[in-house]
């Protein structure tokens, strides 16, 4: 099975894919939280924030279709923010340009976020993701419920795929009242299958005491000159963006 | 003397009370090394008693494993000892490349990670699979990831193995070689399968479960296949 949520992992090419995957992981979340708090839609809080982000998609050169399907996904999920602004509250005085600020700050922020964690995890493949997350001081039990949730992420999309598929053949998609069909067998059909995979995984869990081993590194990895580059940069981005939220 | 590798007294599951029980007064004895096929219609109880064997679903009865009495003390023992192979090999596989879910199983029994990598790719390579070491087990075909996952359960030498369906899905030729890897292994096995063919080749005892209970155990595989053919629709009927 292929999936593109896969392939996502690991795709990336550029120098960040030679550090150690618990760099990657690490710079990939103090750069984001650079960014977050980084205060838009001001304007040099913006200008360090698109910095910020630039920087890192180019450091890491995820493939340009993610880099589109971020986008895409961030303005599909954050531009209906904008049909809220007649109920905006602003300041006294306050016009357009006030109430604005808002959305546009949700959206920056959202489809920048998105970019950033698309890119970090494009930078590492799942075997790194396991390998940085075990060397993070992290609980054991969140590690091996994080990656089970990746993995088996690909698993339910192959299963949500096929039942995409039958549903295809058998003409319950397009309009009208095969839409209708779709959408109301949706939980009773696509559910019980989830539920029921989950369950077979869990008895599998127990049976190989996937819970009771505490995740450890497979592969050496020593942090070299470069990963301590990389993680002084990305602190560093995150000390400016608090200067300048400081500054405002 | 060497204790049975699995032992079933009186076993009974329901998974629904009040209601029909699944399996209901179950005795069976596997020896030491002993190969024994449960052969049985889809329904039939097979996989719950694989499942009850390893504490997956609640049971009445007595069931001991290596001598050993199943019950919450023992289970976490019991359940190191045994190699169990679901029916869905992709449900078994829990981690991203192959290498790394084969190695788990020794890293868990606190092997270092260097040894269970070399270890897991020895069996890898046992199974025919070594090329497949550092795929993504997304990447791998059915066939593929049963092997895999038999590698899993293998890397361990368990002393018994319970394998549920492992013929399903598989073509003749995966057929034909799992079989006869099965037939090389030095440990006990418990494989359930409605594949008679199969069965033939890996073991030496048949027994048939039908309506959650022992209805026929032999070492003659003609009187099974004549039990399959007595229960084909009556157009249907032939050499099996």
């Amino acid at each position: 099975m292929r999936t593109s949520w896969h392939r996502l992992w690991g795709s990336a090419t550029g120098p960040v894919r030679s550090l150690c995957p618990p760099t990657r992981l690490g710079a990939g979340l103090l750069v984001l939280a650079a960014y977050l708090s980084s205060p838009v839609p001001s304007v040099p809080g913006t200008l360090w924030a698109l910095v910020v982000l630039g920087a890192w998609v180019v450091a890491i050169r995820p493939p340009l279709r993610l880099v589109g399907a971020g986008l895409l996904l961030g303005l599909a999920l954050f531009l209906p923010y904008f049909l809220l602004v007649p109920w905006v509250s602003v300041p006294e005085g306050g016009g357009v340009r006030e109430a604005l600020a808002v959305p546009a700050a949700v959206i920056i922020r959202g489809i920048g976020g998105i970019l950033i964690c698309g890119a970090t995890l494009a930078s590492l493949t799942a075997s790194d993701l396991r390998e940085a997350l075990v060397r993070l001081p992290i609980p054991a039990i969140v590690t091996a419920i994080l990656l089970q949730i990746v993995h088996q992420t690909a698993t339910l999309a192959s299963e949500t795929g096929a039942v995409a598929a039958a549903w295809n053949l058998r003409g319950a998609t397009g309009r009208g009242r095969g839409a209708v069909a779709l959408a109301r067998a949706l939980p009773r059909v696509w559910l019980p299958r989830v539920a029921s995979r989950a369950e077979r995984v869990g008895e599998a869990m127990a049976i190989r005491g996937y819970a009771e081993a505490d995740p450890a590194p497979l592969r050496s990895c020593r942090p070299g000159g470069r990963d301590r580059v990389a993680l002084g940069l990305a602190v560093l981005s995150l000390v400016v963006s608090l200067w300048i939220w400081g500054a405002r | 003397m060497t204790p049975p590798a699995i032992a079933f007294e009186d076993v009974a599951v329901c998974y629904e009370s009040p209601g029909p029980g699944v399996l209901e007064g179950v005795s069976l004895v596997v020896g030491h090394r002993e190969r024994v096929a449960l052969v049985g219609r889809n329904g039939s109880g097979k996989t719950t008693l694989l499942k009850a064997a390893v504490g997956l679903v609640p049971h009445r009865g007595l069931i001991h494993v290596g001598g050993r009495r199943l019950d919450r003390h023992s289970l976490g023992e019991i359940r190191r000892q045994v190699g169990f192979l679901f029916n869905v090999p992709e449900d078994q596989l829990l981690f991203p490349t192959v290498e790394e879910d084969v190695a788990f199983s020794l890293l868990r029994r606190g092997m270092p990670a260097s040894e269970a990598l070399i270890r897991a790719r020895e069996v890898l390579a046992d199974l025919g699979v070594a090329s497949l070491a550092e795929a993504p087990v997304h990447h791998l075909s059915h066939g593929e990831k049963q092997r895999v996952a038999l590698a899993g359960v293998l890397v361990t030498g368990p002393e018994l193995l319970l394998l549920d369906e492992p013929s399903a899905s598989l073509d003749p030729v995966g057929r034909r070689s799992l079989a006869l890897l099965l037939g090389r292994l030095d440990t006990a096995i418990l494989l359930a399968t409605h594949d008679l063919e199969f069965a033939r080749t890996v073991c030496s005892r048949f027994l048939v479960l039908d309506g959650g209970r022992v209805c026929l155990d032999t070492e003659d595989p003609g009187r099974v296949a004549r039990w399959w053919a007595e229960r084909m629709p009556a157009d249907h009927r032939g050499p099996i």
